[in-house]
């Protein structure tokens, strides 16, 4: 496959706090997952990628060019920031609209490239509401659609999948694997194992700004077997979810929260994140969100790392 | 352009080649007008020529010279040194330094645009509302004491439409980048501004005739004491700031010199914080 993102001996510094040290990688075409803790150098990396930042020291080039200072490489890229930041009054389709604008479209085209993504993320009924009536899964969804809306070759995606619910959350990832398919490149970042696990086999692993594995997802999930796993799932329907949960194999535990959410231990996260949508869709139960508490790459690296978590 | 074709994504055309910045001063404009601070400025803006109003109403004016006196009284007391730099202070100030603290920028970068054409394209926007709405009050007070019975003369008038109208737009323009470049350093920039202007253009306008002044104001008075033919200005000016005034061309020079000082500044403290913004991210 195809290198589009190369990484040579790669450092930032922002004074005298590292971002990112001396990493070196290929990343190819197709879907590829960046995990790491909160403050790990993920976010510095994808700004890195996408001209925000320049490097202190090494090199980074996207699609063989350097993207700092470098406004015509920004047209093959979407980027969707990690931060819940929107400008005030606009709709979803205004919002959506504007940047595509901003990508060089003329008045109809941006027209019609902003319904085409919102319809790809699912807001198409909600894109005449202003921003700030969404749900943080709605707010995520069009962040996302923003990203998509001048149809990049490389999608750079910084935690898309924190606040969606279940069937949301199924929906974007076949999206993001749709759009592999058909030849783009698309960077997710997360600091959730199983939520990169649903989307691609091929991964970075980044732990106080170092490159400590790269390559296939299935080395690193087999140091987690055998541990289990918390679930927060947000629903005022918790009992009856907890009622249709119970039987399965997987689920170790449950137990309904004072906002009547459920949070439930499984031996497997990505087997739950396969049938919840079915259930939740079948038995008519609203979801808002579903999260992991727990922060399972933290085991990963106490591995890789040899360091106590 | 995208089309969706089942569920395939083809790409049917690459995005066009229309100026981005053209939309993001466009959008500017939109945030200026819409914002919750503009009812504010709407109203500061408004002052001058209510307070016209009310004055040719209640005052007993016999002459055209005194319809001239209180005109340019008003431009020079209250728009230029309240309404004008506090307008600015409201709508312009904040609007790159927002992008920044409310992290929309990383939306504007990651587009094509340079940081320098995002932050002059937002100044441009705000500064062509900011200018529209204030030449717009203006031109209300020379209305004001342009017509009636003991309304200004036809030189007089004259003057009193050009030099009001040019000294108001550029007074815009200057205030804008002064209080975009406060909003950009300060955290709290409102009571930093309000104590800019307490300080550079009231308390130092009570200085003694004659000392020469590096204050806005001063070169506003200054360049419209060189660009306005009307000898009621003119004496009123010399009253206030005898041989202390500077040569228009000097004083242009100076304003010109603030403005793209405020914004090369305002560029340099925008990557600083973009800087630090990360590093906390990452902290």
């Amino acid at each position: 496959m195809a290198v589009v993102v190369e990484l040579r001996e790669l450092s930032k510094w922002y004074g005298e706090v590292m971002g990112l040290n001396n990493v070196t990688a290929s990343i190819p075409s197709g879907i590829t997952g960046l995990l790491g803790q909160n403050g790990a150098g993920k976010t510095t990396l994808l700004a890195l990628a996408t001209g925000q930042l320049r490097p202190s020291r090494g090199e980074i080039r996207v699609f063989g060019e350097r993207p700092w200072n470098n406004t015509a490489l920004l047209s093959r890229i979407g980027y969707c920031p990690e931060g819940d930041s929107f400008w005030s009054g606009l709709t979803g389709r205004e919002f959506v609209r504007m940047l595509a604008r901003l990508s060089g479209m003329k008045r109809r085209q941006a027209d019609r490239a902003a319904e085409w993504a919102i319809e790809q993320v699912g807001m198409t009924e909600h894109m005449g509401r202003r921003i700030a009536e969404y749900s943080r899964g709605m707010r995520q969804r069009t962040k996302i659609a923003q990203a998509l809306v001048h149809d990049p070759e490389l999608l750079i995606l910084d935690e898309p999948l924190s606040g969606t619910d279940p069937v949301v959350r199924a929906d974007l990832i076949n999206l993001f694997k749709r759009m592999a398919e058909e030849g783009k490149t698309v960077i997710v970042s997360s600091h959730v194992l199983h939520e990169v696990a649903a989307m691609t086999e091929n991964i970075l692993l980044i732990d106080h700004g170092q490159l400590v594995a790269d390559g296939n997802i299935h080395e690193v999930r087999s140091l987690l077997e055998g541990q289990r796993q918390r679930i927060a799932i947000g629903t005022p329907a918790g009992r009856k979810l907890a009622t249709l949960l119970a039987p399965k194999e997987y689920i170790i535990s449950l137990a309904i929260q004072e906002d009547g959410g459920l949070l439930l231990h499984t031996s497997d996260p990505e087997r739950l994140q396969q049938e919840l949508p079915r259930i939740l869709l079948d038995n008519d139960i609203p979801c808002s969100e579903m999260a992991s508490p727990d922060d399972n790459i933290r085991a990963v690296f106490g591995y890789l790392t040899r360091r106590p978590q | 352009m995208n089309s969706d074709q089942g569920d395939t994504l083809v790409a049917t055309s690459p995005p066009g080649r229309w100026p981005p910045w053209s939309t993001l001063v466009r959008f500017a404009v939109r945030q200026t007008l819409r914002s919750r601070r503009a009812v504010l400025v709407y109203l500061l803006l408004a002052l001058p020529p209510v307070v016209g109003i009310i004055t040719v109403h209640a005052a007993d004016i016999s002459d055209a010279r005194t319809s001239a006196q209180i005109y340019w009284g008003l431009t020079l007391a209250m728009m230029l040194t309240a309404s004008l730099p506090l307008a600015a202070m409201l709508s312009c100030g904040p609007l790159v330094s927002n992008e920044v603290s409310d992290g929309t920028l990383v939306y504007l970068l990651t587009r094509r645009l340079s940081r320098q054409s995002v932050l002059l394209a937002k100044f441009l926007g705000a500064v062509f509302s900011l200018v529209a709405v204030s030449v717009l009050s203006q031109a209300l007070l020379v209305v004001t004491f342009a017509f009636g019975r003991y309304g200004l003369t036809g030189a007089e008038r004259g003057a009193a439409l050009v030099g009001g109208f040019a000294i108001v737009a550029v007074g815009a323009v200057v205030f804008a980048a002064v209080f975009n470049v406060i909003s950009m350093i300060f955290r709290k920039p409102l009571a930093v501004g309000v104590g800019f202007l307490i300080v550079t253009e009231w308390i130092f306008l009570t200085l003694p005739v004659g000392i020469r002044r590096l204050t806005v104001g001063y070169h506003l008075r200054s360049l419209l004491n060189g660009i306005t033919d009307s000898p009621i200005l003119r004496s009123m000016l010399a009253e206030r700031a005898g041989d202390g005034l500077w040569s228009a061309g000097a004083s242009g020079g100076i304003l010109v010199a603030i403005v793209a000082g405020a914004l090369t500044t305002s560029a340099i403290i925008m990557m600083w914080r973009e800087f630090t913004q990360a590093r906390e991210e990452e902290r």
